[in-house]
């Protein structure tokens, strides 16, 4: 296979924190053991409650932290030296940005810094603005910006050097619906271009939507790798499908009194096997209901969570 | 190209910061009062004005360095802008130096103008700015830079108030050095000459960069005074910050 | 409404609370005060080091101090004897007017002043050095008080700054010749010789204060040969020179010394000085 976009081996990271007022140092485990490979082209979900280690990993490959233990490589290149952070674009958690300069002079900066020439840079800042909508508030210092603001423009400083690969840190946080719908397009089109993203959440339905594959987190463990459709299956754990019918015939129907709501012509009822929907609604359908909604239930994902790690 | 650019950005930063402005306000204008301070010496008023303006460059410059040099650091790591900076393709060692960098062109910007203050007033008793004055500021400037690589070493392991207190106490034990060096001929137990010493030599001597009496009292310097007293304050920052870098290069930012 | 009242009136209470009290402290506070206080600074070797690079501006602090204890001394209405010079008529005119504009009543005030001095009356040993009736008040009122403070604050700033040469003359001269103190006027002339010793008011002014005080001309002569060897040495210096080397019978030495001290000298102004004074000596012989 050609380089993985990322690739950790054994990746550990402990802290030692001083507790009892600073006279035990006590040994906290944020990450361990963790084998990670993100295919290039491919956007990964990387998931898990709070506190799991997310935000910790994310610092390991950005090189914000140093590993205890363990190996990481970016784009092909262990990540001990700066410049592999060349090909990289990163967005930290609830981004903070220096507000006494002007989102523009921000741009500039990064560009800079990461070594892009001054005619290039300008055109680049220039798309940029626009293309996370930033548009006339660029020239106003970010001292000023809403939090949603200072999401996109953190976007864009991830992507002035035009990156091979994106590392965001719970990027559709501090977003409106509209915002979120135009970040992920933005996920999407650089997925499109061939882009490798690792972004983080603890949102599922965020990576239900752009996500290829997902891995969850939790404790510092990676407990489960896989593409979205299997993790999906193993977490319904119903379907809900309302419908209507003249209700002298839902008896017919011979559906589970426990998981069913009569409401005058109105019901409500549980599948608990995914095979058998196809089939009830064939039944609804002969028996002259019409269907309102079929809706998978599937587990909240600290429930799921919850599961995994009862396993 | 990185080290310009992390300079450039340090000097906005301090730039548009209304407390360094208000602080070459006050320095500004305590020069200027020199004039009314001046003539109640009974006639020394030239003295009285270039010890006062010298002074002035000097405390305010110092004043700046401290509070200004560690909220360049600090602030970064409080903030947590240093995320973004840091996980850029850009080396530890030329985030100090640039943030280095951008302080010492706004202190150097800061001195011009109280420099142009203290001429001023020169001018308006008649009196002109001599190169031993040139050499006196001079070697202000680079105290005062000594004194910034300081707080930015002291600022990247430890909390900035601990960081004000320490370069302070740096700044006060640097102009008692020159008494240390006398006290040690006169100890009387030979042992610890060499400890006492030790720490002579390890405690940066500011007095070798003050220059300020010599240049009121128009006194002769010893040869060479200007160019070694450069020599070792350059050698001490420079150390400094390659200490800071090392570091910083080795820091984890939680 | 009425909460608005009170607290107007509150703030315009405290106000004046704090004017008044400032007026009644200002009323009860001396001269003597305000300049003991100043004794209490600590010793020059400490200041030295206490200012911490900013000797010459401590230096020039403590020199300020001086000169305004001088000035409130003479000027301010708690003086006494102010009043005996206001009768004598021997008060400068600036003064006297600043006085009458405080309005006080033209008798003396026999309050501070008059438990604090002796009566040392004029006739006592240098009286003869004091030709004026102000300096002769002075004298009497200043002479405790300048020995209490001014003497030793001038000590701290020659020690913080030995190269502010105007503080040991000051103390050297004009303070020697109001208090007549000449062991503590040498003192100082000679630290201030030792610390700058190529300037050429030092030998000058001790040579002037042996001759004057101590009767000593040939020490005098010493130190004048001293003092014309020195850059800068006012032209009328050699003619003092020669007149006291006639008065010696010391010509020849004075020519032998002087000669010595042309050959050897890089400065050009003082070569020629000496040569003229060689001349003139010669041929006077």
């Amino acid at each position: 296979m050609a380089n993985p976009a990322i690739r950790t081996e054994g990746l550990t990271k402990v802290y030692t924190e001083d507790t009892k007022g600073g006279l035990v140092r006590k040994r906290r485990v944020g990450v361990e053991d963790l084998n990670l490979e993100i295919k290039k082209g491919e956007v990964f979900a990387f998931l898990g409650p709070n506190g799991a280690g997310k935000t910790t990993t994310i610092k390991l490959l950005t090189r914000l932290l140093n590993p205890s233990a363990g190996r990481i490589w970016i784009l092909g290149q262990t990540n001990d030296v700066s410049g592999s952070m060349q090909n990289v674009g990163y967005l930290p958690e609830q981004p903070v940005l220096y507000g006494y300069l002007t989102g523009r002079e921000f741009l500039d900066f990064i560009g800079r810094l990461y070594g892009v020439q001054k005619t290039l840079r300008a055109e680049r800042i220039k798309e940029l603005i626009e293309r996370v909508g930033l548009g006339s508030r660029s020239d106003s210092l970010i001292r000023g910006y809403s939090r949603g603001m200072t999401q996109r423009l953190g976007l864009a400083q991830a992507l002035m050097s035009d990156p091979e690969l994106l590392i965001l840190d719970e990027p559709l946080s501090n977003l409106d619906p509209i915002g979120r719908k135009e970040v992920r397009d933005i996920i999407l089109d650089l997925k499109k271009k061939g882009k490798s993203i690792f972004f983080s959440s603890h949102i599922l339905s965020d990576a239900e939507m752009v996500a290829d594959r997902v891995g969850i987190l939790n404790q510092g463990h990676l407990v489960t790798v896989g593409d979205l459709e299997s993790l999906d299956a193993s977490r319904v754990s119903s379907i809900e499908v309302t419908f209507a019918m003249d209700s002298k015939k839902v008896a017919k129907l011979k559906l589970d009194p426990a998981c069913t709501i009569i409401q005058e012509d109105r019901i409500m009822t549980q599948l608990k096997d995914e095979n058998k929907v196809a089939g009830m609604i064939k039944e609804i359908d002969r028996a002259g209901g019409r269907i309102i909604s079929v809706i998978p239930q599937k587990q909240s994902l600290e429930d799921y969570f919850m599961t995994e790690v009862g396993r | 190209m990185r080290i310009w650019a992390i300079a450039l950005n340090t000097f906005k930063e301090s730039v548009r910061n209304r407390v360094m402005l208000n602080i070459l306000l006050f320095a500004v204008g305590l020069i200027l009062l020199s004039l009314v301070v001046g003539d109640w010496s009974l006639g020394h008023q030239v003295r009285v004005i270039k010890d006062l303006g010298l002074s002035a460059m000097s405390i305010f410059g110092l004043l700046i360095a401290i509070f200004i040099g560690i909220r360049i650091m600090v602030q970064e790591m409080e903030q947590r802008t240093i995320y973004i900076i840091a996980s850029k393709p850009i080396h530890r060692w030329e985030i100090v130096t640039g943030k280095f960098a951008g302080l010492s062109i706004t202190l150097a910007i800061n001195v011009f103008f109280m420099t142009l203050a203290l001429g001023l007033v020169l001018l308006i008793i008649g009196e002109m700015a001599d190169l031993l004055l040139i050499k006196a500021i001079w070697l202000i400037f680079l105290e005062i830079l000594l004194i910034v690589a300081f707080s930015i070493f002291f600022s990247s392991f430890v909390s900035p108030t601990l960081s004000a207190v320490f370069t302070l106490v740096v700044f006060v034990m640097g102009h008692m050095s020159e008494f240390l060096n006398e006290y040690v001929q006169v100890y009387p137990d030979k042992g610890f000459h060499w400890l006492l010493k030790g720490i002579y030599h390890a405690i940066p001597n500011l007095e070798k960069l003050n220059l300020k009496m010599a240049a009121v009292a128009q006194v002769p310097l010893p040869p060479h005074a200007v160019i070694f007293g450069t020599m070792y304050g350059l050698a001490y920052i420079i150390l400094l910050l390659m200490i800071t870098s090392i570091i910083f290069s080795k820091r984890d930012f939680k | 409404m009425i909460k608005k009242a009170v607290y107007v009136l509150v703030l315009a209470g405290l106000c004046l609370t704090i004017f008044q009290t400032q007026r009644a402290l200002d009323k009860h506070k001396t001269i003597h005060f305000v300049n003991k206080q100043a004794i209490f600074l600590p010793r020059g070797e400490t200041l030295k080091w206490l200012s911490m690079g900013y000797r010459g501006m401590v230096a020039d602090w403590l020199w300020i101090n001086s000169v305004l204890y001088f000035g409130r001394r003479i000027i301010h209405h708690d003086n006494p004897y102010f009043m005996y010079a206001y009768n004598e008529g021997t008060l400068d005119d600036d003064i006297k007017r600043r006085h009458d504009a405080h309005g006080h009543s033209h008798h003396l005030h026999h309050k501070h002043g008059a438990t604090e001095q002796q009566e040392i009356r004029p006739g006592s040993h240098n009286a003869e050095a004091i030709p004026d009736r102000l300096e002769h008040i002075l004298y009497n009122f200043e002479s405790r008080g300048l020995l209490i403070y001014l003497y030793p604050m001038l000590e701290r700033v020659t020690t913080v700054d030995p190269h502010f040469v105007f503080p040991y003359i000051f103390g050297g001269i004009y303070v020697l010749m109001s208090t007549g103190e000449i062991d503590e006027a040498q003192k100082l002339l000679e630290k201030g010789k030792k610390a700058n010793p190529d300037r050429w008011e030092f030998p000058l002014y001790l040579g002037w204060l042996h001759w004057m005080y101590r009767h000593d001309i040939p020490t005098t002569h010493q130190y004048l040969l001293e003092a014309v060897s020195l850059e800068g040495c006012p032209p009328y210096v050699p003619n003092l020179l020669q007149g006291l080397s006639k008065d010696l019978k010391k010509e020849n030495f004075t020519i032998l010394y002087l000669k010595s001290i042309a050959e050897s000298t890089e400065n050009e102004e003082i070569r020629e000085r000496l040569l003229e004074i060689l001349s003139e000596l010669e041929s006077s012989q």
